[in-house]
């Protein structure tokens, strides 16, 4: 059985297709026009942004007309526990990229950190199962630094 | 047929070998685990191949495939919960006979009746393949711009919801393969100054991003405890009797499914579906579907592990994906600078009977593993997702990075996860949106190559009768679904 989408993240897409035609239009104004090729460079761009704003036109107006009708439904399409242990998840994964992107720890310490993290985030916190993560943490950052570095000559950070 | 021996020959070397056993057991497990799928296994494993050769890069992919869709029938009889969409129809008679008592009897149906169904596509992949491509040697760019645009509308007219949201998808998915230096005039294109962008958006951290990160975000957000496995008693037998009970079953189910497969889009939870219904028709106890019966187990099987060797064959031949996984398929081809299509018969003949028959002998080696190791793979589906999902997440992290040594790529994996969730709520089918993304390039390619031969612009299309025919498919694709339902709605009676 399908979900009817909500209205409101209908008129999310309507607008972020417009943003993206808005993106394609605007870069596809500065490429200079065909030498070669009939088509040129800048055809493609603005066919898919043409498209993109006729769909993002057609989505808007079903989801204003349901709207107005009172066929929306209260529910978001998620739930506001499920989105913020999303977030969360999602949170800690971007924070480990930073630390190893701008070089604050080695792979094998933060790596264990952020898997550790994770599953007490993911699963909640218990003295076992932080061990258990710790020491998974550990070998799984061992394993792929072996890996990389031995088998494929990829050092990683 | 000498090719395929030497390809057969070539698959039982020792590092091939090991990698299709390796790829069938990782996509046995990952197919038999709920919410996590083949695709996901696959868009993982690309980075490790980027650092393989060409015959054990594919040997591992195709275990993958060949593993990740039949796995999914561990979870489906045990659980009731369809560890891949191709199982969903598996679970309407495993599992009623799981609660009866008869686990092991459902499982060897569903293990034997997936083996017969793949390797009886396997058949039409290694006896059609070289035939379809010599045919399709004859195709020029507009043959090959009208087989995309088919390919790309029928995928999104059979979307799960609605043929906007899959236009929507396969029109986004190409609008983000836009970006990069232009092949034509080279030209930088919509790179809005950002060096990293010269190369476009790499699609390995996209794959990655689409279907790895977004999916366990998606799951560790709902964390929902392992689902309770109703345990399997008694060894598994499948006898002569069964062979010759089910037969007609297996091969009825077996050719829907390759057939099925071979068209864009409809993929393996369609065929078995279609099989399902075409079993139930030719039962004499049609009500018994539904309730335990043991040739829906059977027609659902057959049929899905068919429609991987039917979907291989387009991709193989042609260059196009009968699925999501065929499109992941397609990049890895080209990460390995190898073109899918009939050319691949003629240039590369070993990567093209290597595939055909890596698929083959993937087979064999899920019957194998299944039926030595299906209560070890059930226990796996139990890992709790605390355990399972920053062990994925960390991989996929380290696997982006690993692709140019640029942490660009980390960040591009992870804006594509985002905007894969920000579809997924939306609706929109992601995937025509990875194989618009796949096949834009593509597609453009073809066109401008094709205005450039052509005299009369775009009129040059109507003296090609196959691309005439493709885009007639394609349109038609489109038009007739809100056509036919204009006329249902006429013709039904007023309220």
């Amino acid at each position: 059985m399908t979900r009817r989408p909500h209205p409101a993240s209908d008129l999310a897409l309507s607008l972020l297709l417009l943003v993206i035609a808005a993106l394609l239009l605007g870069g596809a104004a500065q490429l200079p026009p065909p030498q070669f090729d009939p088509l040129g460079s800048a055809a493609l761009p603005r066919i898919l942004a043409g498209l993109l704003i006729v769909f993002a036109l057609i989505t808007g107006a079903r989801a204003v007309l349901l709207w107005r009708a009172g066929g929306a439904s209260d529910a978001l399409p998620w739930s506001p526990g499920a989105a913020a242990r999303g977030a969360a998840v999602l949170g800690l994964l971007v924070a480990f990229i930073l630390v190893m992107a701008a070089g604050l720890a080695p792979f094998w310490a933060a790596g264990t950190v952020y898997v550790a993290a994770s599953a007490l985030l993911i699963g909640g916190f218990t003295p076992r199962r932080l061990v258990v993560t710790v020491l998974g943490g550990l070998a799984l950052c061992a394993v792929l630094t072996v890996v990389f570095t031995r088998f494929f000559y990829i050092n990683l950070p | 047929m000498t090719e395929l021996l030497n390809a057969l020959a070539a698959t039982f070397s020792p590092a091939v070998l090991a990698c299709l056993v390796l790829g069938t057991a990782l996509g046995l497990v990952v197919g038999a685990i709920p919410g996590l799928g083949a695709s996901m296994l696959i868009a993982l494993t690309l980075p490790i191949t980027f650092h393989m050769a060409n015959d054990t890069s594919i040997s591992l992919l195709v275990g993958e495939y060949v593993g990740g869709i039949s796995g999914g029938l561990i979870s489906a009889i045990l659980l009731n919960m369809p560890g891949t969409p191709a199982s969903i129809v598996t679970t309407f008679d495993g599992y009623p006979i799981t609660r009866k008592g008869g686990a092991a009897r459902a499982l060897s149906l569903g293990i034997v009746a997936s083996f017969a169904g793949g390797l009886i596509s396997a058949l039409f992949l290694a006896g059609l393949s070289p035939f379809l491509a010599k045919f399709a040697l004859r195709f020029g760019p507009w043959e090959y711009f009208g087989l995309i645009m088919m390919a790309f509308v029928m995928l999104a007219a059979l979307a799960e919801d609605s043929l906007l949201r899959g236009l929507i998808g396969a029109v986004l998915g190409m609008a983000f393969a836009l970006p990069g230096i232009d092949a034509s005039s080279g030209e930088a294109r919509l790179t809005f100054g950002l060096d990293p962008l010269l190369s476009g958006f790499d699609v390995l951290p996209v794959l990655i991003g689409i279907f790895a990160i977004r999916q366990i975000l998606s799951e560790a957000g709902q964390a929902a405890p392992p689902p309770e496995m109703v345990a399997s008693k008694g060894a598994l037998a499948f006898g002569r009797r069964d062979l010759t009970r089910f037969m007609p079953n297996i091969l009825r189910s077996s050719v829907i499914g390759t057939w099925i497969g071979l068209l864009p889009g409809i993929g393996a939870s369609v065929a078995s579906l279609v099989s399902y219904g075409s079993a139930r028709a030719f039962s004499k106890t049609p009500e018994r579907f539904g309730k335990g019966e043991e040739h829906g187990i059977v027609a659902s099987e057959a049929a899905n592990n068919a429609s991987v060797g039917g979907a291989l064959i387009p991709l193989v031949t042609m260059g196009i994906p009968g699925s999501v996984v065929d499109a992941i398929l397609i990049g890895a081809l080209m990460i390995h600078n190898l073109q899918p299509g009939p050319l691949l018969f003629q240039n590369s003949p070993e990567v093209a009977y290597g595939f055909i028959a890596a698929y083959l002998v993937a087979n064999f080696i899920m019957l194998g593993l299944m039926w030595m190791g299906t209560r070890g793979i059930a226990r796996l589906t139990q890992v709790p997702g605390w355990a399972l999902f920053p062990l994925i997440l960390l991989f996929c992290v380290v696997g982006a990075y690993a692709i140019n040594n640029d942490w660009f790529d980390v960040w591009v994996m992870l804006g594509f996860a985002l905007l894969g969730l920000v579809l997924s709520f939306a609706r929109i089918p992601l995937g025509p949106f990875v194989i618009g993304f796949v096949l834009a390039p593509i597609a453009e390619g073809q066109l401008r190559t094709g205005l450039m031969y052509s005299d009369d612009g775009f009129a040059g299309v109507l003296e090609r009768p196959w691309a005439v025919t493709f885009l007639a498919i394609a349109a038609l694709s489109v038009v007739a679904p809100p056509l036919l339902r204009l006329v249902k709605r006429r013709r039904s009676p007023a309220p």
